[in-house]
């Protein structure tokens, strides 16, 4: 305890495990949320978690503990990419010996879902859980068909609350890209969900 | 006709939802990002129980391991061609060694060879 006092002592605004632990505990289930939206496979969500919480911990624990959110979803893009780009070869040489292999399908959504009361979001009556739920399926829906990139930076801002200069340091993009994206995602979604006759 | 759409307003709106469903994670996938987060902080741990010299050695390994590989991949090259440079220097100067010790090994004095005329005189079938 000693040394964790001294180290917040010297080093002020950088993170210490309690810290981290925080920090990541109140990320995780987004980012796991965020990584399912983009590969559409829950196991595959979760190894990019743990990877990217290792990198984390492994390589940027020291750094000040108002940069972790953007560092962290820095690295779960990168960890998604990586991924994706891996998947992609791996199909590459499945597909190629074998044709019949069955195409992956999508993971149940949320509904699947056990449901727990620990949010106050979350309605009380059953009836209004159900409404809940199934404006949460249509919203993780319509999520799902953005363009990857608007996903992200509409996920990033909005969600996980960066702003829009860490959003696209977190992209390794322009702050100009960020806002176009947002605002298409935006609109996209707005439209989509009135279609269905839901109002924001 | 619509209303003019209010960004951050829908945002609020989809991240209420958004957080709600985050919640609602089966029992399964929260014990797997749980044990996730454990091993990460249990990393985290490690290093910081490590001496600072050991702590700045890791940071200087990983961080060499990221920025410095194309560097030593053209130091390995660099140092194939000065040992290839170096052993073919080293095969002339033993080939030089061996005419200078045939030269010197020969009855003839060495001054006989730079004589234009004991050149002639060797070019020429006649004599015996």
């Amino acid at each position: 305890m000693v040394k964790a006092s001294t180290i917040t002592a010297d080093r002020q605004t950088l993170a210490t495990r309690t810290e981290l632990s925080d920090f990541l505990a109140s990320v995780e289930r987004r980012a796991f949320r965020q990584a399912q939206f983009a590969l559409r496979n829950e196991d595959a969500a979760l190894d990019v978690v743990q990877e990217a919480m290792l990198k984390l911990a492994d390589k940027y624990s020291h750094k000040p503990l108002e940069e972790l959110p953007m560092l962290f979803q820095r690295i779960l893009q990168n960890a998604v990419r990586d991924y994706m780009r891996r998947a992609k070869v791996r199909n590459f040489w499945v597909s190629l010996f074998s044709t019949l292999a069955p195409r992956e399908e999508d993971e149940a959504d949320a509904l699947d879902n056990v449901a727990s009361a620990d949010d106050a979001f979350l309605p009380d009556k059953p009836d209004a859980r159900l409404e809940q739920s199934q404006l949460l399926a249509i919203i993780e829906k319509e999520i799902d068909r953005l363009p990857p990139r608007q996903r992200e930076a509409f996920l990033m801002r909005y969600w996980e609350e960066l702003d829009i200069a860490e959003t696209a340091a977190a992209m390794g993009c322009s702050e100009g890209s960020v806002k176009t994206h947002c605002s298409r995602a935006t609109n996209t979604l707005a439209e989509a969900l009135r279609a269905r006759g839901i109002k924001p | 006709m619509n209303a003019p759409l209010n960004e951050d307003e829908f945002g609020l709106f989809i991240r209420q939802h958004l957080n709600a469903g985050a919640t609602q994670l089966s029992p399964d996938v929260t014990e797997r990002i749980f044990k996730a987060r454990q091993i990460a902080l249990h990393r985290h741990a490690k290093l910081e129980s490590q001496p600072v010299v050991a702590a700045l050695g890791h940071s200087v390994l990983v961080w060499g391991r990221d920025n410095l590989q194309p560097f030593l991949l053209a130091l390995c090259l660099l140092f194939a061609l000065g040992f290839g440079n170096y052993m073919m220097s080293m095969e002339r100067v033993s080939e030089l060694e061996e005419v200078d010790s045939a030269l010197l090994a020969d009855d003839l004095p060495i001054n006989a060879y730079l004589d234009r005329g004991f050149d002639t005189w060797l070019s020429n079938p006649q004599e015996p």
